[in-house]
């Protein structure tokens, strides 16, 4: 059977079967056989551990031969796996706050990916030893001593918001996770009053989610400005926070549809997700790229504009040196490219298309927080090297573990949610 | 080739939900076209004769200010050194941003397939155009010389003029238009079917049969025609999405690429969009309470619409509320001391007893509590969901939407980076007056609107309500050969 068919339905599926209408609400979906837990084996697991293991010796080795560089990849590395997390989280509050139907069939995968959040919280001392070394401002204090701001941007300022932030985002993400395997369990009842179809803990959940989100912005916001934009000495962009934000939702967009595209082909989501949904994803990606150069765009543009040389500096150092084709990669990966494959409506339902659009973004994605980071401690370009592959290993590692240990004890889909159903079916409401 | 393994059902799974009606159950086709056609073909009412002598006095006083602002120049305006950038631009990007809110109804949430939109799209893309004509206005009154504004348009030139094209200014000129163009076409293409059906609703031939005939340009009602129309009003609403983000992006430029403290910041494209869709959804809900109690329209404009909208309003007023945190943590964090100056100096003077009495700090004040706090409301049910309580909020979003304008255009002049160039500004009462003529000449607008076109989308809602209904069944496949 080809991937691009949809086996419950048992035809090929024509978007555009009615014009300018996708068709919802016509396809008979009874009952939805649960796919049970994802078969990760053992052997797979112990990989993901000796990963784990060899990054930490190549990192102690790092230490020995060049410790600078080991502090560079370890906030680079930890950032990426971090983000990717925090979107998941966000992706997961965000279908409950806007009451969502298509994505609860990826609800699960997305929180597989927020529950590498406890862990990062357990790691986050390396960000705090990598701090002394990597910010002009901890050796020579911020602003060249401004005394208001000494507090704040003192390295125990630094580590307690690093830790608080952390923790805020742990707590939420173990509350969403434990609320939805609570649903899991018990089932859930519709709630009355909302007859959008939702149930009584996702009402709930929902609830939370718009106290998660605003905190979130909040939080976000001043963790990229303690970790990225303070990096760079007597620079300030207003922008920078949301920045940082869409490429995290654009990065945790193709890891969804990278794990759901796997998790399809080895027929751990059984009969569940469709090509409906990979056109729902492909859609949200081209959104979304659309979304990420915007927002680089008038950033870039509004400096560029008035080219202040305290704002300039930014990109006069990220343009210079080697740097510049990191940049035009990123234009390319992160918008251009994906951004033409696919607008095209007949390619958003081929696996290998938006697999390897979604490749592209995650790549990018490391990249650009490379590109964020690296050219302040470099003028010149610097390949990623053995130290980054160090901390890479190590950090994938606990991303991957963690991703495992939650969809292979529990159902790959969340089984309990009322909208289950209409989401398989393509019911939107 | 992958293969998808059948795997047993290991418990049972709730049924699918049904779709919520969006509108009531006994409403008919029929009824449909005759309640929402009742205020073409009827008299006007007592009350809207009211409103429309109100707004059309209004408007009358603004055009009268203009006229003499025209003959004596623009001295009697509150403009003065440094702050030449007054009321004129703060109306301007008001407007505009009342616009924004027609075309996110109708494209965005066209494409977002969000169905609930067919009943209130039609008067927000009314009060876009409206909206777009009133902020159009304010450009060529502020330039001073108003008969030689044409100097703005890039024609053939035999003059030697040198359009700027690298001026934000002259970029204004050319997304105004745009959007202002593909507005107007938008709505006149959603329109022609209802057109039609007033047409074929006028019993005898004359003027006005004749006219509703020509302006409907022959719509007959085939599978061809709405073929086309549908195919015609995606492409347009895939076209005018990125408007929604292109023209206000373009406003905020006129002030982030200067060089002045307050205005030069990045955030100001994306923290302009939302406060114009913000400002933009909290007009429609102004002008649907009106509408739907004027017009006896509560079928259609039902109370989950309005919901809808409040919801809207609540989660832009937060990306505004946002904006603002970070703009007041960024010049915090910045090196920039002039930055913070017209952040902090202006709003909180060093001295105890004139402390929150800066010189603009009422404006500012306004703006937080009119565009953050007083629309966190909106975060309880029985608010987002009472009518009265709706339309005195809304009225705040605006006074407070004005007034953020206000705050971003006027404070940055008066404080630059010299304290010798420091000055100040009141509006004088040609400035009001001005002001009120816009509100006047808008609201006569959206109220002829009223009178001469269907308010609601009679087509799209019937095709809400057939989905609502249900279609005529059509052939199912068993269940058997669905799952073979």
């Amino acid at each position: 059977m080809s991937a691009s068919t949809i086996p419950a339905h048992g035809k090929e599926m024509d978007p555009r079967s009615d014009g300018t209408h996708f068709p919802m609400g016509h396809l008979e979906v009874a009952t939805v056989a649960d796919p049970g837990p994802a078969p990760i084996s053992k052997g797979f697991r112990q990989q993901l551990w000796a990963a784990l293991a060899i990054g930490a010796v190549l990192l102690l080795l790092g230490m020995k031969f060049d410790p600078h560089r080991v502090w560079e990849s370890v906030i680079v590395n930890y950032l990426f796996f971090l983000i990717l997390a925090l979107g998941g989280l966000f992706l997961v509050a965000l279908e409950y706050v806007a009451s969502t139907t298509w994505s609860v069939v990826f609800r699960r995968i997305a929180e597989a990916c927020a529950s590498y959040l406890p862990v990062a919280f357990i790691l986050s001392p390396l960000l705090m030893l990598a701090a002394p070394h990597l910010y002009f401002w901890a050796r020579h204090g911020f602003h060249f001593h401004r005394a208001e701001k000494a507090w704040y941007y003192s390295l125990g300022g630094f580590d307690f918001r690093t830790g608080l932030f952390l923790a805020i985002w742990a707590a939420f993400g173990a509350f969403f996770i434990g609320r939805s395997l609570r649903q899991d369990r018990e089932g859930d009842q519709i709630n009355e009053r909302h007859p959008g179809g939702w149930g009584k803990l996702s009402s709930k959940n929902g609830r939370m989610a718009a106290l998660y989100i605003p905190v979130f912005a909040v939080t976000f916001t001043l963790a990229c400005a303690d970790w990225l934009m303070s990096m760079q000495h007597g620079w300030s962009s207003s922008m920078f926070g949301l920045y940082a934000f869409a490429g995290m939702f654009e990065a945790a967009f193709a890891l969804l549809v990278v794990l759901a595209v796997t998790m399809r082909r080895r027929g751990w989501l059984g009969q569940i997700v469709t090509d409906h949904h990979y056109v729902d994803l492909a859609r949200m990606l081209h959104a979304f790229c659309i979304f990420m150069v915007y927002i680089g765009f008038e950033q870039y543009f509004i400096i560029w504009y008035s080219n202040q040389n305290d704002e300039t500096a930014f990109f006069h150092r990220r343009l210079m040196g080697g740097w510049n084709w990191m940049f035009l990669f990123l234009l390319l990966a992160k918008w251009a490219v994906p951004f033409v494959i696919l607008m095209n409506q007949k390619v958003r339902t081929k696996e290998p298309v938006i697999l390897s659009m979604a490749w592209l973004i995650l790549i990018a994605e490391y990249c650009d927080i490379y590109w964020l980071v690296m050219p302040v401690q470099h003028a010149v370009f610097t390949l990623p090297s053995w130290t980054d592959l160090g901390a890479f290993l190590l950090f994938f590692g606990a991303f991957a573990l963690s991703v495992s240990r939650l969809l292979r004890k529990h159902s790959t889909v969340p089984i309990g949610d009322p909208k289950l159903v209409n989401s398989v079916a393509g019911r939107y409401l | 080739m992958s293969t998808h393994p059948a795997v047993a059902p290991q418990r049972p799974v709730p049924a699918p939900l049904e779709e919520p009606p969006i509108y009531r159950e006994d409403l008919t086709l029929t009824k449909v076209t005759e309640d929402i056609l009742a205020p073409v073909f009827a008299k006007p009412t007592r009350q809207w004769w009211t409103a429309f002598l109100i707004a059309a006095s209004c408007f009358a006083i603004g055009v009268a200010a203009v006229v003499y602002q025209l003959i004596v120049g623009m001295g009697i305006i509150g403009i003065q050194w440094p702050v030449m950038w007054g009321t004129y631009i703060a109306n301007f990007v008001f407007w505009i941003g009342i616009g924004h809110a027609g075309t996110l109804i109708s494209a965005i949430l066209f494409l977002f397939r969000q169905r609930w939109r067919t009943a209130i799209n039609r008067s927000a893309e009314a009060m876009t155009i409206f909206a777009v004509m009133v902020a159009g206005m304010f450009p060529l009154l502020h330039v001073g010389r108003t008969v030689i504004a044409y100097w703005l348009f890039p024609y053939p030139n035999q003059r030697h003029l040198w359009v700027n094209f690298r001026s934000p200014l002259i970029w204004d000129v050319f997304a105004v238009s745009t959007y202002a163009t593909i507005s107007i076409l938008f709505w006149y293409g959603g329109m022609l079917p209802d057109l039609a059906t007033v047409r074929d609703r006028i019993a005898k031939s004359g003027f006005w049969k004749k006219f509703y005939g020509v302006i409907s340009l022959g719509w007959k009602g085939h599978a061809k025609d709405w073929h086309h129309y549908e195919v015609a009003y995606a492409m347009l609403a895939a076209i005018a999405t990125p408007l929604v983000l292109s023209v206000h992006s373009n406003v905020s430029t006129d002030f982030a690429t200067a060089t002045a403290p307050g205005w030069h910041s990045t955030i100001f494209p994306p923290y302009f969009v939302a406060g114009a869709i913000f400002s933009g959804f909290a007009m429609v809900v102004t002008l649907l309470v009106i509408v739907r109690y004027v017009f006896r329209l509560e079928d259609y404009l039902t109370i989950d619409h309005m919901e809808m909208m409040n919801k809207v309003i609540l989660v832009t007023s937060m990306m505004v509320g946002y904006a603002y945190f970070t703009e007041l943590f960024t010049a915090w964090y910045t090196s920039n001391v002039y930055e913070q100056y017209r952040f902090y100096g202006v709003h909180f003077d060093p001295h105890f007893w004139l402390l929150f009495r800066g010189p603009n700090a009422v404006p500012a004040y306004l703006m937080w509590g009119c565009n953050v706090f007083i629309p966190a409301l909106f975060w309880f049910r029985k608010i987002r969901r009472s009518i009265p309580v709706m339309f005195i909020l809304t009225l705040f979003v605006s006074v407070g939407m004005w007034f953020e304008r206000y705050t971003i255009i006027v404070d940055s002049q008066m404080r630059q980076y010299l304290p010798s160039s420091w000055g100040s500004y009141r509006p004088t009462r040609w400035d009001y007056a001005v002001l009120l003529g816009s509100f006047g000449m808008f609201f006569s607008l959206f109220l002829l609107f009223c009178r001469f076109v269907p308010v609601v989308a009679v087509a799209e809602v019937k095709q809400a309500l057939r989905r609502q209904v249900g279609e005529p069944p059509a052939p199912k496949p068993a269940m058997e050969e669905v799952n073979a």
